[in-house]
């Protein structure tokens, strides 16, 4: 089976400004990859260009293993898109865009799409554009699942959502992935919801994949190593010990050293430990928002620091 | 052809207000009368108009309207990414919103003037739309046009909205375009090509229209969500469908105008200069009329401005030729002229202008034996321009109204008018007037009452003699009185006649009792009667030798030549299915008869319409026009 996602060498600019710099990235059957970046960091121009709707400067994307600028109406028949900002016309309801994707759809489940909305309490008779921003963004969840897609899309779905709305999201999420097995590929702000559902992650960084791997994988070398801050004979300086575990952050701070490494191994902590002077160090694990805050908000070791020396 | 017509029903769904609006409108008619105080009598006039006004206002305001905002406004805001979230296609889009709007206008239109009509209000729409052509094709061009309107109103909003430079390129294209299209379709005017011009028109409208309706296409391909890209994508696809449309007129404007005689319809008209080796040619090229001076023994050509109606004039002694037109679309008339042969004082071909204008087009334009006078008559005012020194000699009023006027230059100082009010069948009064250029005076020399009400006068050359036709009389040129009676008069009797090089006169006949040549001598004396070959008519030809003299006989559909020697009174046959191009009997101020032995005298028409030379000794034929397309190659 072709991977559902497969982006390569992709890059999008405007005019003096890149949005996505050769972005590669492959996405296999029944993965749920969150791609997370801040505002700004091209999460948006990328979803675009993946779903076809704007031709990318240079590279492609490939939605089952087509081009999906050049066969996007094809692609889009096993594709459910739920965008950042709910643009179906406001002037119809639930009910009448139900119908017009049933128009369209081979295979569409006006039936499901109702039991939804009825789950979701949104008035399907109700235009579009009176509804409230939680419930046009379950309109177009229900739309996008309405005939059962192989792959879902998702740009920062619970932007803007309660905490209501976005609960019965994950739900529908999950029961999707637990029905069905469908691919998902979602941007998001809402870390702390994905974490448990996401098994692939993906952090753009001023246009560029600054991350992409597995996230357990990810999650297990992204370490918070804290131990006090005492020099010693043979120790003379602070943090700079923490080289071998590839430190994004260092804080020097009263009572001592507070670091967020990317390369955290148990052997070479032991080791690290058994230094003179940070016999007292610990390392924790780290939530998928510490690590793409760390990734995102990257500083170079040393520049911030706290505290005295 | 799904997501077409799932496009379609949404998008009619979604402007459902419109019918309401239109409905709101559809009442407008029969409330605004009562209100405005028209007289019970002029209201349902008033209604019938306000409902067509409204009815037509509503259709072409939905057109922009719904142009301007069906796909624009939400591929500026991206809400089109609804869509193409969607196993809709571009294509299914675009035509989907098209459709839909022309949909949405139709019933509109149909919801304001259906209440109208059922209320027996006459809603002209076949006055608006039809104008003569068939109402199918009228229909279908009006949904073009609203099509393209709706694109143009689509373009306009994707160049506003994308807010880019690229606008400002878009007007100056919009600017070049128009300038170059005029100045290709000003060029047809100047050679009368009306025609031509209202197809090359239809045909970039087509173009530009059909552009318009891919530029919108492509702004959804391949613009998409990004607006900027949109509108790059409409403006190549605009600009290439317009330059193809403006390489189109150009080359059409120039496949038009560069039409020679050798592009002639079949049947085109024939008038070889009297001396020399010019002709004169018209008739259709390439879909217009066209006015050649052609030269028959090089193959070298000039196209004429003039209307068709207005021919050129050569001189007698076929040197030079004078016409009048504009120069340029809406121009003054102009006379120009031009060297036939030796370069006396233009160059040989090339019309030069002369500087002597004219208010109207002149009903008489004739040119001296030397070409070095022209005398116009229009408005009433007959004048004398010299045409080397470009001024005007004489002018004098003449009564030109419902009046026939032939006249020709006797010498270069004197020009002479025979003027007959039209009086229909029956008796006529023949005036004739004189204008003396070096006095400016106009004076009446002579006149005559005539049997006939048709101005048919066949004359020697010089105008000393002239024959009047039909009741075959021999007349002074400058007095009108009748030296002689030819023939008796009789109404059943076609008649031609001319007088040979040598003053002698021959006149065929053509009755019912037979086909006959008469030959008189200068004084009118009856001196032989020759038996011409079965046929219903005949014409003369040229004087080819003295004394012989081409005659084709006609049997209603093919001329047969033939060559017959008056001195010695033999027929002897030339060739079947040819007339002579040159007409010894031609009419006054038409055509001067050709002189003795000229190469008019040996043109020949073909019955399939080619233009020939005949020797009439040997027989061989060259072929200069038609057939042989190689024949009539410029050089």
């Amino acid at each position: 089976m072709k991977d559902p996602i497969r982006i390569e060498g992709l890059s999008v600019r405007y005019r003096r400004a890149t949005a996505c710099a050769d972005v590669s990235l492959v996405v296999p059957p029944g993965a749920v990859y969150a791609l997370l970046g801040r505002n700004g960091a091209g999460k948006s121009s990328l979803v675009r260009c993946l779903l076809g709707q704007q031709k990318p400067s240079t590279g492609q994307a490939r939605l089952f293993g087509e081009n999906s600028w050049t066969t996007r109406c094809a692609a889009m028949a096993r594709i459910g898109v739920v965008p950042e900002e709910p643009d179906a016309p406001p002037a119809l309801s639930a009910r009448t865009l139900s119908d017009f994707c049933r128009r369209i759809y081979p295979r569409w489940d006006s039936g499901a799409v109702s039991e939804r909305l009825r789950r979701f309490e949104v008035p399907a008779a109700t235009p579009f554009g009176k509804l409230s921003k939680g419930q046009r963004g379950q309109v177009m969840l229900a739309l996008a699942l309405g005939h059962s897609p192989e792959l879902l899309v998702l740009d920062d779905p619970t932007l803007g959502l309660d905490a209501v709305a976005r609960r019965s999201l994950f739900e529908e999420i999950v029961g999707e992935l637990a029905d069905r097995g469908t691919t998902v590929f979602l941007t998001t702000h809402d870390l702390a919801g994905f974490e448990g559902i996401a098994t692939q992650v993906g952090i753009l960084k001023d246009g560029k994949l600054a991350v992409d791997e597995d996230a357990e994988a990810l999650k297990s070398r992204f370490r918070r190593i804290r131990y006090s801050n005492r020099l010693t004979e043979t120790r003379t300086a602070f943090g700079t010990e923490l080289d071998e575990f590839d430190a994004l952050r260092v804080k020097v701070r009263g009572w001592g050293i507070d670091a967020i490494v990317s390369n955290f191994d148990e052997k070479a902590f032991e080791r690290f430990r058994a230094t003179d002077g940070v016999d007292d160090a610990t390392a924790e694990a780290l939530p998928l928002e510490e690590i793409f805050l760390a990734v995102a908000g990257e500083t170079k070791a040393g520049e911030e620091k706290g505290g005295r020396p | 052809m799904k997501g077409f017509l799932a496009v379609a029903r949404r998008e009619v769904h979604e402007r459902r207000f419109v019918f309401a609006a239109a409905a709101f409108a559809s009442v407008f008619p029969f409330v605004m009368p009562l209100f405005l105080g028209w007289k019970r009598g002029d209201a349902p006039e008033v209604r019938s108009l306000m409902a067509t006004v409204l009815g037509v206002g509503f259709v072409l305001a939905l057109a922009v309207g719904l142009g301007m905002s069906m796909l624009a406004p939400s591929m500026a805001n991206r809400r089109i990414g609804f869509d193409l979230a969607r196993p809709v296609s571009s294509l299914a889009l675009w035509y989907g919103h098209l459709a839909a709007t022309f949909l949405i206008a139709a019933l509109a239109g149909a919801i304001i003037a259906v209440p109208a009509w059922l209320a027996g209000l006459r809603i002209p729409w076949s006055d608006i739309l039809v104008e003569g052509r068939p109402p199918r094709l009228t229909w279908a061009l009006a949904t073009l046009v609203f099509l393209i309107l709706v694109a143009a109103a689509h373009a306009a909003s994707v160049m506003l909205r994308s807010r880019s430079a690229l606008i400002a390129l878009d007007a100056a294209l919009a600017l070049a375009a128009g300038l170059v299209l005029a100045g290709s379709l000003s060029r047809l005017p100047t050679f009368f090509a009306y025609e031509a011009r209202g197809r090359a028109i239809w045909g970039f409208a087509f173009a530009a229209g059909l552009g318009l309706l891919a530029a919108g296409f492509a702004s959804v391909a391949r613009g998409r969500t990004d607006i900027r890209a949109a509108h790059r994508a409409l403006s190549g696809t605009l600009w290439t469908s317009i330059a193809i449309g403006l390489a189109g007129v150009i080359a059409w404007t120039s496949w038009v105008l560069g039409a020679g005689p050798r592009d002639l319809e079949s049947g085109f008209w024939v008038s070889p200069a009297r001396a020399g080796s010019w002709a004169l040619l018209q008739g259709r090229a390439r879909g217009t009329s066209a006015t050649f001076l052609y030269d028959t023994a090089t193959g070298r050509f000039e196209r004429a401005k003039v209307f068709e109606w207005m021919r050129p004039a050569i001189s007698r002694d076929g040197k030079h030729a004078a016409w009048v037109g504009p120069q340029s679309q809406g121009g003054p008339l102009e006379v120009l002229s031009m060297s036939l042969s030796s370069p006396d004082r233009d160059p040989v071909g090339k019309p030069v202008p002369t500087r002597i204008f004219l208010p109207s087009y002149p009903s008489l334009f004739a040119l001296s034996a030397d070409g070095s006078r022209l005398a116009t008559l229009g408005d009433g005012l007959l004048s004398i321009h010299d045409l080397v020194g470009s001024r005007t000699l004489a002018s004098a009023r003449i009564d030109t109204e419902r009046s026939s006027i032939r006249g020709f230059f006797d010498g270069n100082d004197r020009f002479r008018v025979y003027r007959q009010p039209d009086a229909g069948v029956g008796k006529a009064h023949l005036e004739i007037l004189e204008l003396d250029v070096p006095t400016k005076r106009l004076s009446r020399t002579g006149e005559l009452e005539r049997d006939s009400g048709s101005l048919f006068l066949s004359w020697d050359g010089a105008g000393e003699r002239l024959i009047t036709l039909p009741e075959g009389w021999l007349i002074d040129g400058r007095t009108g009185a009748v030296l002689t009676r030819l023939v008796a008069s009789t109404s059943d009797v076609a008649r031609g006649t001319a007088f040979l090089a040598d003053g002698r006169i021959v006149l065929t006949e053509s009755s019912s009792e037979g086909h006959r040549l008469l030959v008189f001598g200068p004084d009118g004396t009856s001196q032989r009667t020759i038996p011409l070959p079965p046929g219903r008519w005949s014409v003369l030809g040229g004087e080819v030798t003295p004394g012989r003299v081409v005659v084709a006989v006609s049997d209603g559909s093919v001329y047969t030549s033939h060559l017959v020697d008056v001195d010695r009174g033999t027929v002897r046959k030339l060739a079947d299915g040819l007339s002579p191009a040159a007409r010894l009997n031609g009419n006054l101020s038409y055509d001067a008869p050709p002189a003795l032995g000229s190469d008019a005298t040996k043109l020949f028409v073909a019955s399939d319409g080619r233009l020939l030379r005949l020797d009439p000794d040997t027989g061989a034929r060259t072929p200069l026009l038609g057939g042989d397309p190689s024949a009539a190659r410029t050089p």
